[in-house]
């Protein structure tokens, strides 16, 4: 049932971020320019561990607008699992200022991919969205650098079996606080 | 300057909506939902004389799902669906075992025959069946009230029953590893495998019926073979595994030992000694001047170590150790002229030359893949119970077993593998 509503809620914001990029591609087709977004940081959270999320955004820049649309793939290195997010995102700039306010979301789903898996434990993968608030600084040309603060969901599943005697199943829902620095070009 | 800003607005609206909904929909800490699923019985009681009103009479055949020990009669072969039963199966042609029958016996594990008359417990009772005709099997004697461990209470007026020998039941959170581990352990401890060979927990000698449980011994006189007579208990102490008789002893298995019992007497047997080691689960096979115990690590053996040891008990009172021989996962064992025959866990059934076994084993034949408990050596065939059924071998030469059936089990017996 939650994974009903979380992929509903999901497919949502894949809907809205497609329908963002094409109309903005439409009306501003003539100003953009390739954007890259690569940050690291941590994330703060209850259920034990500090870990490592290393991200990096390629899209398309609508100057005027101030948006960027994309794809961001990483790294998230929980301590009961790793996993390869794959996401839509995006970028939004407050004002043109050196030091610009900025939302971010990235929204997807993660992999097990890196995982290894035995016959007694298999993982899994789960939804994945990430708003964030942050601030660009204008200071190193062309590289700008970020400093973000956001909110990351994420599922994903471990299962232990002994043989067929007994399995445990243990689902996650990561919900944690992202801290970030990146580079923006 | 309006247009210009008209679409990048929707666009933060939308972002800043967005926020406040996932922060909002989301609580602000990591959960982990734990599903554990694992086989287990549920368990209900029924007083005294629903009980014993249930029937044990002879049913149609049923799929073998988990069966244990076997004791071979004549051309039948009787094998217990644990806590269940007894499936008696037409052996007359190895090759093609046929199942002939089911026998209803709640709480059964264990079996012996004597004189056409089969004993089994049944939770509280032994009961005794005239098998004389075995297509035609007759209850002849209940004997009420040894096995008083199985009581559910102090008043000794119900009995706990176990419904659907392995389910599969699915936990949540709330459910402590601890619990998990314990209903485990009973599964497991609810299993002996191989009646009649090594992992024996009912032996017949002179006369006398010997039913060991985890403290116990009972003694059961049955000189009158269909009607046995319960005589006395005499508690041996923790972790009694095996029994198995020689030359008017019985050599018990323990998990901490040997203990070796004078039954000249058979109503009254007499502590002679016990071979200490480390802790292990033991089947013990005696042959002449030597006695063979393997021990074993395993969930149910607490920590040790993997062996078969050859032991010398020409003086029953000192037995002393000749030679330790590493082994993998060893569980019961058998003697048929002059090889052994070894249950081996994931290293499968060995045959050695049993002498060789005093200095260097010299391995005859290993069939592997089968995960083996016990072994049973009979005139028509070499009876092997593994984890997926029953597989009968011709051993006529034991460098070269030759597979003759194998009856499979409903469901393959994965505990098994680490037992």
């Amino acid at each position: 049932m939650t994974a009903y509503i979380i992929k509903r809620r999901i497919n949502f914001f894949a809907l809205a971020w497609l329908f963002a990029l094409l109309s903005a591609a439409n009306g501003y087709a003539q100003s953009y320019t390739y954007a890259n977004h690569t940050e690291a940081g941590i994330m703060v959270g209850t259920l034990g561990g500090l870990p490592v999320n290393f991200q990096t955004f390629n899209g398309i820049r609508f100057k005027k607008l101030q948006l960027e649309a994309g794809l961001t793939i990483g790294i998230d290195s929980y301590q009961q699992i790793v996993l390869v997010p794959v996401a839509a995102g995006l970028r939004c700039y407050l004002n043109h200022a050196k030091t610009a306010p900025y939302f971010g979301m990235d929204a997807g789903y993660s992999f097990d991919w890196v995982e290894k898996e035995t016959s007694d434990l298999k993982f899994g993968g789960g939804y994945m969205l990430n708003p964030v608030v942050g601030l660009r600084f204008g200071n190193l040309k062309p590289n700008k650098t970020t400093l973000s603060v956001g909110y990351r969901h994420q599922l994903a599943s471990a299962e232990e079996g002994f043989n067929q005697l007994y399995t445990t199943k243990r689902e996650y829902s990561f919900n944690r606080i992202t801290i970030r620095f990146g580079l923006s070009y | 300057m309006e247009a210009k800003l008209q679409t990048p607005l929707t666009f933060r609206y939308f972002l800043a909506v967005s926020l406040f909904i996932s922060l909002t929909f989301l609580s602000s800490c990591d959960t982990e939902k734990r599903t554990t699923t694992y086989f287990g019985k549920i368990s209900y009681e029924v007083d005294l004389s629903t009980f014993r009103a249930l029937s044990v009479s002879q049913q149609p055949p049923t799929e073998l799902s988990n069966s244990g020990a076997i004791y071979v009669y004549g051309n039948y072969l009787f094998i217990n669906e644990r806590g269940k039963g007894i499936h008696i199966v037409d052996n007359t042609n190895p090759s093609i075992p046929k199942n002939l029958s089911f026998l209803p016996i709640e709480g059964n594990q264990n079996m012996a025959v004597n004189s056409n008359i089969l004993y089994a417990d049944n939770y509280i009772d032994l009961l005794a069946f005239d098998i004389s005709d075995p297509q035609n099997i007759k209850l002849v004697k209940r004997v009420e009230d040894v096995f008083l461990e199985a009581y559910s209470d102090n008043q000794k007026t119900r009995i706990r029953l176990y419904k659907d020998t392995i389910i599969t039941n699915t936990y949540k959170e709330e459910i402590s590893y601890n619990k998990r581990v314990e209903d485990l352990l009973y599964l497991s401890s609810s299993g002996s495998y191989g009646q009649g060979g090594s992992l024996a927990r009912f032996t017949l000698l002179n006369d006398h019926l010997y039913a060991i449980d985890h403290n116990d011994m009972r003694l059961f006189s049955v000189s009158n073979a269909s009607s046995p007579k319960y005589l006395k208990k005499i508690t041996l102490g923790a972790g009694i595994e095996t029994i198995f008789p020689a030359d008017d002893k019985l050599f018990i298995g323990s998990t901490t030992g040997m203990h070796i019992y004078d039954a000249a007497i058979p109503s009254q047997p007499a502590f002679l000694s016990t071979y200490t080691h480390v802790s292990s689960c033991d089947p013990v096979i005696v042959d002449g001047k030597l006695a063979y115990v393997t021990l074993r690590s395993g969930n149910m053996c607490q920590a040790g170590s993997n062996q078969l040891q050859v032991i010398n008990i020409e003086n029953p009172k000192s037995p002393a150790l000749i030679r330790s021989n590493p082994m993998n996962n060893p569980h019961g064992l058998t003697i048929s002229g002059e090889s052994l025959y070894l249950c081996d866990g994931a290293s499968g059934l060995k045959v050695f030359n049993k002498t060789s076994l005093k200095t260097t084993p010299n391995l005859l034949h290993q069939i592997k893949e089968i995960y083996p408990t016990d072994v049973l050596a009979t005139p028509k065939s070499l009876i092997v119970t593994a984890y997926d059924g029953i597989h009968q071998y011709d051993y006529s030469n034991p460098s070269k077993l030759i597979e003759l059936s194998h009856l499979q089990l409903s469901k393959p017996q994965y505990d098994r593998i680490y037992y």
